[in-house]
């Protein structure tokens, strides 16, 4: 007992003290790491990310020694082909960001093994701040790779002043665009009295397979793979094919906001960022300019079936570093971007949702804080979605990434050949109805024959 | 600890000067004295040479060595960019010329038709594109002084503006193009985006001073280029400056301008910086305006970057110098270059937080270095001084045990020393010796001059009337205490006048004090007392020696 005494002390003197240690860090100021980010919000306009990570740098990264680089803006298509050429390390790309915003499907590509386990730098109080659903598709097996940062949902987003015009002379209301099947029909009146132009483009193709089929009561994925054989698939696939070789719906390659800015389309489903992109003028071939009214209207809904709209927003990852205070100044940047003030300003200002429960909360509770009137009307909308509307996650699966490009581009190629085919088929004389079911048809045929 | 006033220093330096230092502690003094003459000496000698601390010229150094680089860098850019820019300047002109052979329209005709001007700018989009391939650039464009619409509230510039739409690296081989400005049908036709802050046309003013100044420039072929200010591209976060080449009709006259677009993004991706030891140093490419400077700025890990129509202030301080933006600050190096018609300042610059530290960094090595050997200087002095005064000290201590025979000190000087003591020694005991012979010489004197006394006394003892000394001997005490005082300065050998005068009474007082000592001793006169007297004494220090 008396041997064991002395140890006793010592360790009982010891204890408190080491307790009373302050969480060892290696950041300082007069030494600042650099970390580099490359992210989707703002693209090649005002960065509202850009501005929240300049005050970053203005303030906690300035006491704390993090500078935060932004060396990219973009879309998360051609983060995903960067970030994948980097990973590879072929020639004339870039090295990999020490920070980046993507989607969970570039995690498997780039190996889930280079990426930092934020669980390693958060407390668990600290993750439960963030809504459940949002954290849980960031997590791969035990670790949580993905830190939601901003999430974004699907809305039809309308040019409410030639949509009047339109309106005026034809009889089909906003009312009409709650359905798919109202908005296809009013695709074709459009193409009608327009003299031949397109009004509607769906940005993502897979993302309205995925909310229809789904809204249909099917299931997208069969062994792992797109079921494009299914009687959901197929009921989404049809009155969608009808409008596009008919010629209201737009299947060209590019955004719908390239078109929102020339009026060559008036109407799109899309992101809630999109919001950022949506102009309130538009721009003729003799460079005048119309100003323009844009409406926010719900995601429509499929004939028979139930409101589903797909959730989107990528999140943020860390590409883990043998420089243990880049890992650390990474992680104190995402709590500073994802949590409290930060992030209600940042998300509100770019369209998105905000992350945390009671960042959520605040929002939904009283949009007045949304100073944009035009990004009020998007949160408005989305409120009245809530308790509707079932927001489905997009399904994450090997290949994800590789298979959502090869399923676009399918669809597109298949409905812009049967486009050109119906153009040049009518003009020269063959029955309308005839060549278009036949297209249709075709059309869908080349979609289930493609390699995904 | 309480420090001494200097009344009380002053106090201990005169005790230590009264009392003298100790060998020792003057040998410290005076070591100590010469080691830090030396270190002072050495400090100076070395801060001269900038030994001392190199920080300064290390980081000195590294801003020449970043400057050279950054120059030979940005002026082998420029030149392969004008080379392209002229280049395709020259088959732009062929190209528009072409066009109006083809269709027999002067150039001014193409004003207000975009169906013309369109057609144009497809044709000149393999051009265009091809050149921003080639061109280390984020963007290229053209742009002719003619519009599709000249009836709107602004003046415009008809013609095509392609940008990378995502930059990663300088290395642009896989990015994708949009076009920033130019018809939307040629981007269709190309399969090309639009940048979504995407216009039509170009605003006349959006690179105010360009096309006035090239057209001033393209009077001299060498100087038909420039690389223009720094212009934040509207309704985007993209800062760009432009590398610019007039385009010329047949007989020379400028119908427009293309080049190519340099990004912030792009220059600081094509301009990255290395750490070197004193931090991170920034590259910036600046052009002087009424305020100060403003331009690019590249690898500024070390701060932020600030925004471009922020000023830069620039202040010559010595060698360097210090560039000032708002809070930040910068000391640097700055080199001015002319770009074909167009001068700029290229200056790579530390911020000045990284630069103080560096220079703290190295005043604390050399003070760690100082005080090492301050330390090293003490330990030395006193080690030196205790082996240097030991055998002294040893000696004396020999010398104060009078063991001068203990054996040589192995010190020469010690060795003399004691070889003269040990001389002095043998002459003090020849003089003790004399001396003592002396004494006993005296002593043998004394001793008969003590028996011839006592010899005498005895035959003067006989010539005395015994019962007359009796008396004397017996009626001394009845002497009164004036008497006795009286008797004892006769025994003294004081005459009775000197009496009268020592005891300050008359004459006659002394002679009734007389009269009754005489009477009480039974004595006649003077001579029969002080024979008595004499007589008592002798027979008083007889038996005291007995």
């Amino acid at each position: 007992m008396k041997k064991a005494g002395l140890p006793l002390i010592l360790l009982a003197l010891l204890l408190p003290g080491l307790a009373g240690c302050a969480p060892h860090t290696q950041l300082a100021p007069e030494h600042p790491v650099t970390l580099t980010i490359w992210h989707v919000y703002g693209s090649q306009t005002i960065s509202p990310l850009n501005d929240a990570i300049q005050e970053f740098n203005k303030t906690e990264g300035k006491e704390r020694g993090i500078i935060v680089n932004v060396t990219s803006v973009t879309d998360s298509t051609a983060i995903d082909e960067a970030l994948l050429a980097s990973a590879r390390g072929e020639p004339g790309a870039a090295p990999l960001p020490d920070l980046f915003v993507a989607y969970p499907r570039i995690a498997e590509q780039i190996g889930t093994e280079r990426l930092l386990d934020w669980h390693g730098y958060f407390q668990e109080e600290e993750l439960e701040l963030y809504l459940a659903d949002f954290l849980a598709e960031g997590v791969f097996g035990d670790r949580l790779l993905m830190l939601p940062i901003a999430k974004s949902s699907e809305l039809l987003f309308l040019n409410r002043t030639i949509f009047d015009r339109f309106s005026a002379d034809t009889g089909v209301t906003v009312d009409a665009l709650a359905t798919f099947a109202g908005v296809f029909s009013a695709c074709d009146r459009y193409y009608d009295w327009s003299g031949g132009q397109t009004m509607f483009q769906i940005n993502d193709f897979y993302h309205y397979f995925v909310a229809a089929v789904d809204s249909l009561g099917g299931d997208f994925l069969k062994n792992g793979q797109p079921d494009t054989e299914s009687t959901p698939f197929a009921a989404a696939y049809e009155p969608m094919a009808r409008a596009a070789v008919y010629g209201g719906l737009c299947v060209q390659d590019g955004y719908a906001s390239d078109r929102w800015k020339t009026g060559e389309i008036i109407c799109n489903i899309g992101s809630t960022a999109g919001i950022l992109y949506l102009r309130d003028y538009v721009t003729r071939a003799d460079n005048s300019t119309e100003a323009v009214e844009t409406a926010v209207l719900a995601y429509p809904v499929f004939e028979g079936g139930a409101p589903v709209v797909v959730q989107r927003g990528g999140g943020l990852f860390a590409v883990k570093s043998a420089d243990e205070r880049k890992n650390e100044a990474a992680a104190i940047f995402a709590k500073w971007i994802t949590q409290g003030e930060h992030n209600l300003a940042f998300a509100t200002k770019s369209g998105y949702l905000p992350v945390t429960d009671a960042a959520y909360q605040t929002l939904f509770s009283d949009m007045r804080i949304v100073e944009n009137e035009k990004y009020r009307m998007l949160y408005e909308t989305i409120g009245s979605m809530q308790g509707e509307y079932r927001f489905c996650a997009l399904p994450l699966y090997e290949g994800a990434g590789r298979v959502q490009n090869a399923f676009e581009e399918a669809v597109r190629s298949a409905l812009s050949s049967a486009r050109e085919a119906y153009v040049r088929r009518t003009a020269a004389g063959e029955d309308a109805a005839a060549v278009m079911d036949e297209l249709v048809a075709t059309g869908l045929r080349e979609i289930q024959n493609g390699s995904y | 600890m309480q420090l001494l006033s200097p009344g009380q220093f002053r106090q201990i330096l005169n005790q230590a000067r009264a009392k003298g230092l100790t060998m020792r502690r003057r040998l410290i003094a005076y070591l100590l004295l010469m080691a830090f003459a030396l270190i002072m000496a050495a400090l100076l000698l070395l801060s001269l040479f900038g030994v001392l601390n190199p920080a300064r010229s290390n980081v000195a150094r590294v801003l020449d060595h970043q400057l050279e680089t950054s120059v030979a860098g940005i002026e082998h850019d420029a030149d392969r960019m004008a080379a392209y820019a002229l280049a395709l300047s020259g088959q732009l002109s062929a190209l528009v010329e072409k066009y109006q052979q083809d269709n027999g329209v002067p150039f001014e005709a193409l004003k207000n038709h975009p169906e013309e001007l369109a057609a144009l700018q497809t044709a000149a989009f393999p051009l265009v594109y091809t050149n921003l391939q080639l061109a280390p650039c984020s963007g290229a464009f053209y742009l002719l002084y003619t519009t599709v619409n000249d009836t709107l509230p602004d003046e415009y510039h008809n013609g095509l503006y392609l940008k990378y739409a995502n930059l990663y690296a300088e290395n642009t081989i896989n990015n994708k193009v949009c076009l920033f400005r130019g018809a939307a049908s040629v981007a269709r036709e190309n399969n090309v985006s639009l940048h979504s802050a995407w216009q039509y046309e170009i605003k006349a003013d959006t690179f105010a001073g360009v096309a006035e100044t090239l057209r001033d420039a393209a009077a001299d072929s060498a100087g038909a280029y420039l690389l223009t200010a720094v212009y934040a591209l509207p309704d985007t976060w993209e800062n760009a400056r432009f590398l610019c080449a007039p385009i010329l009709d047949a007989e020379g006259r400028g119908i427009g301008v293309c080049g190519f677009e340099i990004s912030d993004l792009y220059f600081e991706l094509a301009y990255q910086t290395v750490a070197m030891e004193p931090g991170y140093t920034a590259f910036a490419l600046l052009d002087r305006t009424e305020e100060g400077y403003t331009g690019q700025v590249a690898g500024n890990r070390g701060g932020y970057a600030p925004p471009v129509i922020e000023n830069f202030s620039a202040r010559a301080k010595g060698e360097f110098v210090t560039f000032q933006s708002g809070e930040l600050s910068f000391v640097g190096k700055a080199r001015e270059i002319a770009i074909g018609a167009s001068r700029h300042t290229v200056a790579v610059m530390l911020p000045e937080g990284q630069y103080q530290a560096y220079l703290r960094d190295g005043q604390r090595k050399a003070t760690s270095i100082l005080c090492i050997i301050a330390v090293i200087a003490v330990c030395a002095t006193l080690w030196l001084s205790k082996k240097y005064v030991a055998p002294i000290l040893k000696s004396l201590q020999q010398i104060k045990d009078v063991s001068m025979n203990a054996g040589p000190s192995r010190i020469p000087e010690i060795d003399d020393l004691f070889e003269f003591l040990a001389q002095k020694d043998r002459e003090h005991e020849d003089e003790l010796r004399l001396l003592e012979n002396q004494k006993q010489d005296a002593e043998n004197e004394y001793a008969k001059a003590q028996t011839q006394l006592a010899r005498l006394v005895e035959k003067k003892s006989d010539e005395i009337d015994p019962e007359s000394y009796g008396m004397f001997l017996s009626n001394l005490h009845t002497l009164t205490p004036r008497e006795r005082e009286i008797f004892a300065l006769y025994l003294e050998g004081k005459t009775a006048k000197e009496i009268h005068i020592l005891l300050g009474v008359n004459e006659n007082t002394v002679k009734f004090h007389n009269k009754n000592i005489y009477s009480k001793l039974g004595v006649a006169s003077r001579k029969q007392l002080l024979q008595y007297a004499t007589l008592m004494k002798q027979q008083e220090e007889g038996s005291a020696d007995q």
